[in-house]
């Protein structure tokens, strides 16, 4: 039987983040992942379009996550998120090839702000169009620029009332939670205050970029990190079973091997871990909120850039929930992959985003599935139209994923692609020498999960004594 | 193993964990929290690496004394010469 001092399944961003720096303390570290290539709920693929007779139509990659790089940081800044991640990773600034965004826009019932990654911009917006809610403003800002994360504290503080104490203005509260909702809560309408802290900072004091090349470049640079540190992997590989022992644990793998190991890292989810524990699974741990995203692709590059990415809301209200139908039609995020400093492909994309619901998708059978996807890729069209009327480019492909698609994908119930509301922010789930990583442990996004896979790896497999 | 010796052996270490920071203006008197801005995470990257590596040992307890270059190569070279 193989033996190892660490398992890590999963080779998203967070379990290969975690292998690294496992690999890094001098363990013998095994990562093990389901499908063939690496990549998680952040990942990436490619569709070829054929015709009714079997022809060859196209053939275009799709990246998935990655909207934006949140966290930017210049070369050189210190004491910033992106740059412990890089640090603890290895990985030199440059090989990212980021490129900053242009702009965003959060678009909320025909009112427009803008917000870049200088905060000022952010500022200066709210001193145009809700002046007498700049002071309130600048010390929201104060508070969470000042603010600490200490996973100690696991009191939840709601957002919503927390805003109160700063904003007056119901537009406004509407428009900073719409962009901090969509890329990092996994509750419904609200967000924990210190959550909230979090994503603040990620998404206006720091703000949006992109490696060159995409989600590509960033896996590609992982991938020659885990060659070179010879990580053991285990692609196309699932863990069916995991059994706890007195000192270790023995997994049971798909290919019909049986291995040994002393620590466990756990990027598959909370409730899909139970499932692998052989543990009952209870329907709560499984998150709500399922995406559907429509990419679209066009002959030509934008002549002028659009926003980056466009957060938009048709009414004044701002619902963030599992919608009561196949998608939420009142909001939705555009991104703009051409929207950075420099875009590397020769076609352009736009990539369109919807709240959805996993099982109304999920009742529906195969023909009906794939006239409801041509029904969101009418709905995500139009919107483009109604958001940028000066837009008119021809379409040249298209592709959709539903919360089916991550589910196949990620293994994540229901397409969850937030997880469930309960953060498990040690990682400890009540099983010796097991830890959870990604994003049922606490952080959301690339970053955050990235994130998630070091803090884990050092809060939980760091050897205390050194036995020679 | 000379002085120069275990410095260079610490330096080639930070180069690995801080791949961006140019440690050839490193000042030996000052601390490197401050001039490469290592957090406590990092010194733990030192510390591993110098029992991968070398098979050296640095008791907790003893992490302040790799604030420097300098202090370093006081602290580390005893070591050096007993392996």
């Amino acid at each position: 039987m193989k033996k190892f001092d660490a398992v890590v399944i999963g080779a998203g961003m967070s379990g290969i983040a975690c292998a690294l720096r496992l690999q890094s303390f001098g363990l013998n570290v095994a990562l093990i992942e389901k499908h063939r290539v690496l990549g998680g709920l952040n990942s990436f693929f490619q569709r070829v379009k054929k015709s009714p007779t079997g022809q060859r139509l196209g053939i275009r990659q799709f990246d998935v996550g990655l909207h934006a790089l949140t966290n930017f940081a210049k070369k050189g800044s210190r004491n910033r998120p992106l740059m412990k991640i890089l640090r603890q990773l290895r990985i030199p600034y440059d090989s990212l090839l980021l490129k900053e965004q242009n702009y965003s826009l959060i678009h909320l019932d025909n009112r427009k702000i803008k917000f870049d990654n200088n905060i000022e911009t952010f500022i200066k917006e709210v001193e145009s169009f809700f002046p007498d809610q700049l002071e309130g403003f600048n010390k929201l800002v104060e508070v969470v620029k000042n603010s600490t994360l200490d996973t100690s504290d696991t009191l939840y503080v709601s957002s919503r009332e927390k805003i109160k104490e700063f904003i007056s203005d119901e537009t406004l509260q509407e428009m900073i939670f719409l962009p901090v909702f969509y890329y990092g809560s996994s509750w419904e309408d609200d967000i924990d205050f210190k959550q909230f802290c979090i994503m603040f900072q990620a998404l206006y004091l720091e703000g949006f970029s992109r490696p060159y090349g995409g989600i590509r470049t960033l896996f590609n640079i992982l991938k020659e990190k885990m060659q070179s540190l010879n990580i053991v992997r285990m692609m196309g590989v699932a863990v069916q079973k995991i059994e706890q022992k007195l000192d270790h644990h023995i997994l049971e793998l798909s290919n019909g091997e049986v291995i040994s190991t002393k620590k466990v890292f756990s990027s598959i989810g909370y409730p899909e871990t139970q499932r692998v524990l052989g543990k009952k699974v209870n329907k709560e741990s499984v998150g709500k909120l399922g995406f559907v995203e429509v990419q679209i692709f066009y002959n030509d590059l934008l002549e002028k850039k659009l926003p980056t990415i466009c957060f938009y809301n048709k009414t004044k209200k701002f619902v963030y929930r599992n919608p009561d139908t196949l998608i939420d039609t009142d909001s939705a995020i555009i991104c703009s992959p051409e929207g950075y400093d420099e875009f590397e492909g020769k076609e352009g994309i736009l990539r369109v985003t919807f709240l959805a619901n996993y099982k109304l998708w999920k009742e529906l059978d195969s023909k009906q599935y794939d006239e409801k996807k041509e029904y969101v890729e009418k709905i995500a069209r139009d919107l483009i139209c109604e958001v940028y009327p000066e837009h008119n480019r021809k379409e040249c492909f298209i592709d959709t994923f539903t919360p089916l698609t991550v589910e196949k994908y990620t293994s994540h119930m229901n397409g969850a692609i937030y997880g469930a509301t309960k953060k498990f922010l040690n990682g400890d789930i009540g099983i010796k020498d097991l830890f959870l990583i990604g994003t049922d442990q606490g952080y959301l996004g690339i970053t955050g999960s990235i994130l998630s896979g070091i803090s884990m790896a050092n809060m939980n497999g760091f050897p205390t004594r050194h036995n020679p | 193993m000379t002085m120069t010796d275990v410095k260079n052996v610490i330096i080639n270490i930070i180069k690995d964990i801080a791949p961006d920071e140019d440690v050839s203006t490193l000042d030996e008197n000052v601390s490197l929290r401050e001039q490469i801005d290592l957090d406590s995470m990092d010194f733990l990257d030192i510390v591993m690496e110098l029992r991968k590596r070398h098979k050296i040992e640095v008791p907790q307890e003893d992490y302040p004394k790799l604030a420097t270059l300098k202090s370093c190569v006081d602290y580390l070279f005893p070591k050096f010469s007993v392996s």
